[in-house]
């Protein structure tokens, strides 16, 4: 099954990013292929410069590791532009994408989970 | 039209996805509403037909003098034009409207507004192949 999660709130004020981490990682676990799309504010996710608490967790860092265990980060484009988040501050592997990419996923997806608080 | 054409856009509308975007968010006070309309206006031409469902406090975004534009922040007005382009599909659920003492004659006719009975959604929201709110 194609899974997207699609985000719209910041890491570190509301925990959705850290519910899409989770369910990913079950998602994966359970063979099925994962997207994850960042709208407005979560696209802050992405930024590899954040800088958490020791004992905090560190959301780029997990989704980076999604990353590499192939779910594939979106990150809009105009969301990202409109709060200063650049090709250079964003994880490896992420991609800058927008509407049109998120209707694609809509469309190809078997599940689309747009979580908002 | 050629009978390929005619084929192709047959294949195409079953092909179409159906997708309902729900806000119930309030104008004022958060961005939902303008980027649930942002979100729809990019589905056009993707294979995905969007409707808009306006709900719970959203609905008060359809008052003639609803214009969070005068605390600053982002106009609603901005959605109408595209709102008549694609003459994008929006409800707005008529028992949110009276809880607000929303009249119909308050209504900008810009929305191009439908309004739908509470008991009539279940049946209006299975009818969509995708749910995504805001």
């Amino acid at each position: 099954m194609i899974i997207t999660i699609q985000t719209n709130v910041p890491p570190y004020t509301n925990e959705d990013l850290d519910t899409a981490i989770h369910l990913a990682e079950v998602f994966l676990a359970r063979g099925h292929k994962v997207n994850i799309f960042l709208f407005a504010d979560s696209v802050l996710s992405a930024n590899k410069f954040v800088k958490p608490m020791r004992i905090d967790r560190n959301i780029p860092m997990k989704l980076q590791e999604l990353i590499s265990k192939g779910v594939e980060v979106h990150i809009c484009g105009l969301c990202a532009e409109y709060r200063g988040l650049t090709e250079d501050m964003k994880i490896e592997g992420s991609k800058f994408s927008g509407v049109p990419e998120m209707a694609a996923l809509i469309y190809e997806s078997d599940r689309y989970i747009n979580l908002m608080p | 039209m050629s009978p390929i054409g005619i084929l192709t856009l047959c294949h195409r509308e079953e092909d179409m996805k159906k997708v309902l975007f729900a806000v119930y968010t309030s104008p004022a006070g958060s961005i939902w509403i303008n980027e649930t309309f942002r979100c729809i206006f990019g589905m056009y031409g993707q294979d995905i037909e969007p409707v808009a469902l306006l709900l719970n406090e959203a609905v008060l975004a359809v008052h003639k003098n609803c214009k969070p534009e005068q605390c600053g922040v982002l106009p609603l007005s901005i959605t109408f034009k595209y709102i008549e382009k694609y003459q994008t599909k929006v409800y707005a659920v008529k028992e949110d409207l009276e809880k607000y003492n929303i009249k119909e004659d308050e209504i900008d006719p810009r929305w191009n507004l439908q309004l739908i009975l509470k008991s009539d959604l279940a049946e209006f929201v299975h009818s969509f192949d995708n749910v995504i709110f805001f």
